[in-house]
């Protein structure tokens, strides 16, 4: 095999994204002596946006590395998605990044484009072993993310950064080598590394054991409920805006590469990991939902509240057919604005003074009303009230999930989504009805509201008119559903 | 069959029978001194006396290095594949391994402007 | 016993007394050491089963760089912090949760060499001459597997920035006190580095 000019066509995005890397690898070299500059993460920034433009000028179809990648409608769905994700986040970080790990801005965004770059190329992975090193690719830089700050003089603060990054990384570390462990129990009982052949796997315990192997590992990446304990911890101490995107990329990454392999590669021997995903996925609903109850911080709410949607996903997943990815697409994106947008404002919120406790919430409505009317939109969209874009995720996911049988996992995750929604209007009501500790608003930078304003536009605008994602997201996941198809298209919505 | 591990044995049999017969042959033909001292088990029988412990602090500066050790020696172990499939693979496989060496001397490039690697 | 099941012990024992070493040593540098050995005993095992690459590998990256980052991060805290935390969980109950864990590995070693048998009744495919040596693995990695191994510098990369990032030292450096004094700055005057030779080493107290 030789990689041919068809295969660099094919593998056009993740060549872009890499060109933006090296542009910023080399602007970081040439102004490494220049102290609190922002000029890398804006930079970064506007590449992302060029290369989301890229994305609609001349989308390419077809096979790279002899059928181990594939660009498709689901790769162009997927690739735009994560790109804003990276943007918004990129740009709703710049001012924290700047204050707070102003020596390494360039590290910080250098470390963000690795991640893209890994997700970008796991979603057209169409190999064992290339995804789980591009699932690498996207997990490892987020654990130096995690670490960034260092507080001088703060030590309190310092330890907490150093145990939640610790527990993040260390977490990570472990779980990879029983995911990869499960993995190659799989290719051996499967005999190739390809997602296509893992439907002629002879069905034994050592196949199983793989598959459970997996699980656990991708779980741990996850956050899903037996294995969710260091979720909170690293949102807490993490700075926001890299809070909002470890809640929502990596989390999305993930469920695409179990998605990969179970959804599309096993398709047709659902029963196989059918009954762990549901046991998980209840476990998820539950667990997350009801310890959020209790949290005073708002980033540990958040955290078990983001543990709780995992549980949805995992019901989309659960489905296991067109319908079902088309409605997981759907809900990946509702969450991805959403919880950007939710930790962007937390971050305006709270970024000054340190203390996320939901107490600092109180008499927002007074102080900034348009903060506390976009924090109230996400929190809807969160829990799932209609007419943001959260509604419309979970209603598809439950009718999906309805159809398909779950109705009995439909009850129980429409009674969580109560539970939920109590929680969620706990810092609606802290938002609007009990009085400012200080009256004066609260200033926020132009960047970090240009973010906060792109996922509100997104939730409000997708809540309005969900029909165009709804339809680019059922073409992608028809797509998806493909393992081996000869004929590869592409459709440009 | 190839037999790699017979070899092995053979070296570590070898090896161990070579390292005990020393210390055999030191044992019965050297002159021990039947008197052991408190001077006799130092470390160094003259010279120096040696004070505190011998375990020191390593400056953290030596982790980076180490790290940008553990990077090319990754790289060398690619470089033994490399080099003796050079002859089948041809023109591809000499692009393959310019760009795998591009891309990690660009990481290097990158710790020697950060001056991870300058001593202060 | 033939001499195959005796080179194969001999690599087990190596595994198992490395593995207990490390487990057991209260001083980390010998747990590090010991590691060292089930290291080197895993590399003996490749051998045995025709991946000769895979020991070279396991050898030069484990055994030469992997190791010596975790004898690196000891000596970066010190002898200070070689203290071994004494637990507060009961001798029972660390016994109890050891023999469990080995319970289930075993059973589950024990079900998978029995399917496995039943499966392929004893018999396994014959491999090919050169299965596992360097040139085969050479000719996979740079055909086949091509790219995964171009997105392996990614990763390398990301873990030289990533160490940059964490590990760069811009801090002032701070004076301690003469009775806080490791033995290294009263003998050396500082942590060993290269030094100038010309440079004459000085007592200061400053890091």
């Amino acid at each position: 095999m030789t990689i041919t000019i068809e295969d660099l066509r094919v593998l056009t995005l993740p060549l872009e994204l890499s060109a933006l890397l090296f542009l910023v690898l080399i602007a970081d070299i040439a102004t490494s002596s220049v102290r609190g500059k922002t000029f890398t993460g804006w930079l970064t920034f506007w590449g992302l946006c060029v290369v989301f433009g890229l994305t609609f000028v001349s989308p390419v179809a077809g096979e790279a590395f002899g059928g181990r990648f594939r660009a498709d409608t689901w790769t162009l769905f997927m690739t735009r998605w994560f790109i804003v994700a990276g943007a918004v986040v990129t740009l709703g970080g710049i001012d924290r990044i700047r204050r707070m790990a102003s020596r390494r801005q360039g590290e910080y965004n250098l470390l963000l484009l690795f991640s893209l770059l890994g997700m970008v190329l796991l979603i057209g992975a169409l190999d064992l072993i290339l995804l789980l090193l591009c699932f690498e690719l996207s997990s490892i830089p987020l654990f130096v993310m995690a670490a960034i700050e260092k507080r001088k003089g703060q030590e309190f603060k310092l330890m907490l950064t150093a145990e939640g990054a610790i527990k993040f990384f260390l977490v990570g570390v472990v779980s990879t080598p029983i995911a990869l462990l499960g993995l190659a129990l799989i290719m051996g009982m499967v005999g190739d590394s390809s997602i296509a052949a893992l439907d002629g796997a002879t069905t034994s315990p050592l196949l199983k054991v793989g598959l459970l192997l997996l699980l656990s590992g991708m779980g741990f990446k996850l956050g899903v409920v037996p294995f969710h304990m260091w979720v909170p911890d690293t949102y807490q101490s993490a700075p926001a805006p890299f809070v909002a995107f470890l809640s929502t990329a990596p989390k999305v990454t993930a469920l695409v590469a179990l998605a990969r392999i179970l959804v599309s590669g096993l398709q047709n021997r659902s029963e196989l990991w059918t009954p762990a995903v549901t046991t998980l996925c209840v476990g998820t609903l539950v667990m997350g939902n009801f310890w959020a109850l209790g949290q005073r911080s708002t980033k540990r709410l958040l955290a078990y509240s983001g543990i709780g949607h995992i549980g949805y996903f995992m019901m989309a997943l659960l489905v296991g057919d067109n319908t079902g990815m088309a409605m997981f697409l759907f809900y990946v994106v509702a969450y991805l604005l959403t919880n950007i947008g939710t930790f962007l404002v937390v971050e305006a919120v709270c970024g000054r003074s340190e203390d996320e406790s939901i107490d600092v919430f109180a008499g927002l409505s007074r102080r900034s009303p348009w903060l506390a009317m976009s924090m109230l939109l996400f929190l809807l969209s969160l829990a799932g009230i209609p007419f943001v874009v959260g509604f419309w995720a979970k209603l598809y996911v439950f009718i999906a999930a309805w159809r398909a049988g779950y109705s009995w996992l439909v009850v129980t995750g429409a009674l969580l989504a109560i539970v939920a929604l109590y929680y969620y209007l706990q810092i609606a009501r802290v938002m609007y009805m009990n009085e400012p500790k200080v009256k004066d608003p609260i200033a926020v930078k132009p960047s970090l509201a240009a973010g906060v304003l792109i996922c509100l536009l997104g939730i409000v605008g997708y809540g309005a008119y969900p029909r165009p994602l709804l339809e680019s997201a059922r073409a992608a996941a028809d797509a998806f559903m493909q393992t081996r198809s000869a004929t590869v298209s592409v459709s440009l919505r | 069959m190839n037999q790699a591990w017979i070899s092995t044995l053979v070296f570590l049999v070898v090896s161990a029978v070579l390292a005990a017969s020393v210390m055999i042959a030191a044992r019965i033909l050297g002159v021990a001194s039947k008197r052991r001292t408190k001077l006799t088990l130092t470390t160094y029988e003259c010279g120096e006396e040696p004070e505190g412990p011998a375990w020191l602090k390593f400056h953290p500066r030596y982790y980076v290095v180490a790290l940008v050790f553990v990077l090319f020696d990754v790289e060398a172990v690619f470089l033994f594949t490399w080099a003796l499939i050079l002859p089948d693979l041809g023109m591809l496989a000499i692009v393959d391994m310019f760009l795998f060496i591009g891309i990690l001397l660009l990481g290097w490039v990158f710790a020697l402007s950060k001056g991870a690697l300058r001593w202060q | 016993m033939t001499i195959g099941s005796v080179y194969f012990f001999l690599c087990a024992i190596a595994c198992i007394a490395g593995a207990l070493v490390t487990v057991v040593a209260r001083n980390p540098i010998r747990g590090a050491l010991g590691l060292l050995l089930t290291i080197v005993g895993i590399a003996g095992m490749y051998l045995k089963l025709h991946a000769q690459f895979l020991a070279a590998v396991q050898v030069i990256v484990y055994a030469g760089a992997v190791v010596i980052l975790f004898v690196f991060v000891l000596m970066l805290l010190g002898a200070d912090a070689m203290e071994r935390p004494t637990g507060n969980r009961s001798p029972v109950a660390r016994i109890a949760g050891g023999i469990g864990i080995a319970a289930i590995v075993l059973f589950t070693a024990y079900r998978a060499i029995q399917v496995y048998s039943r499966a392929t009744n004893g018999h396994f495919p014959s491999l090919s001459e050169d299965f596992g040596s360097v040139k085969s693995v050479g000719k996979q990695l740079y055909s086949e597997a091509l790219a995964p191994f171009e997105l392996s510098t990614a990763l390398l990369i990301v873990s030289v920035i990533g160490a940059i990032a964490v590990a760069r030292t811009g801090h002032k450096r701070t004076a301690l006190s003469p009775n806080n004094l490791t033995s290294a700055h009263r003998f050396f005057g500082g942590p060993v580095e290269p030094r100038d030779a010309a440079q004459p080493i000085t007592k200061d107290s400053t890091l």
